[in-house]
């Protein structure tokens, strides 16, 4: 269960850092969007 | 709470969570882009004053919210609940109009750091429609993905629970952490 913790931060930081090897903006876009938005994941 | 509790969900259960996650990706569309519009301001600004705006920022909103000055300086944020209001027409609607709520970012508490330097990026980052639609759509989905994850047979006790204490200690700091990395790639 304690891995589900990083899923908040951990998932996005994997896809921004994918991105940036891909060099792809779209995709560091998209995660740091999901990185904000699962960061207030606990306030529903 | 938007799901009755239970580990068997129903089609209104889905329809439910599907509206709730129009909702957030429609409710973060409309606040991205209206600072995406507003970014036009900041666009003669060369990539490095960007680059110092977004971290500069980045620095002082953490202490704010995690660091020595938290309690002390308080950001900009809506410090109430969303009024239960909005559920008059229905669940499914009041699921997208909760949805959309959250999704702007400011009609509620924002007790992340996170959201405040992706507010930074929008304004400074010079990124492209694409990206800001990009960055919106991620937002709504990292909302919902609470409620996402509830659809699954799982006991959402300890997922909520999961989350608040990732809330509370580490995961602020480090979604924060990925935000300004990123916008750091992107200006």
């Amino acid at each position: 269960m304690t891995q589900r913790l990083y899923w908040s931060w951990l998932i996005p930081a994997l896809t921004v850092a994918g991105a940036f090897w891909l060099h792809s903006d779209a995709l560091v876009a998209l995660g740091i969007g999901m990185a904000a938005g699962l960061s207030l994941a606990g306030s529903i | 709470m938007l799901l009755p509790p239970g580990r068997n969900r129903s089609t209104l259960d889905v329809r439910i969570v599907e509206a709730y996650l129009a909702g957030a990706i429609s409710g973060a569309l409309s606040a991205v882009m209206t600072l995406w519009l507003l970014s036009g301001l900041a666009a003669p600004l060369p990539w490095a004053v960007r680059a110092v705006l977004i971290a500069a920022g980045a620095i002082v909103v953490w202490l704010c919210e995690r660091g020595p000055l938290s309690g002390k300086v308080s950001l900009p944020q809506n410090r109430r609940q969303i009024p239960m209001q909005v559920f008059g027409g229905g669940l499914v609607k009041g699921a997208y109009r909760f949805g959309f709520e959250m999704g702007t970012g400011v009609r509620t508490y924002v007790p992340s750091p996170a959201p405040y330097i992706l507010l930074l990026t929008v304004l400074f980052g010079r990124l492209s429609l694409g990206c800001a639609l990009l960055a919106a759509i991620g937002f709504g989905l990292g909302r919902a993905a609470p409620l996402m994850l509830q659809l699954q047979k799982v006991d959402r006790e300890r997922i909520s629970n999961a989350y608040l204490r990732g809330t509370i200690h580490v995961a602020p700091t480090a979604a924060s952490c990925v935000v300004l990395a990123g916008a750091l790639i992107l200006v």
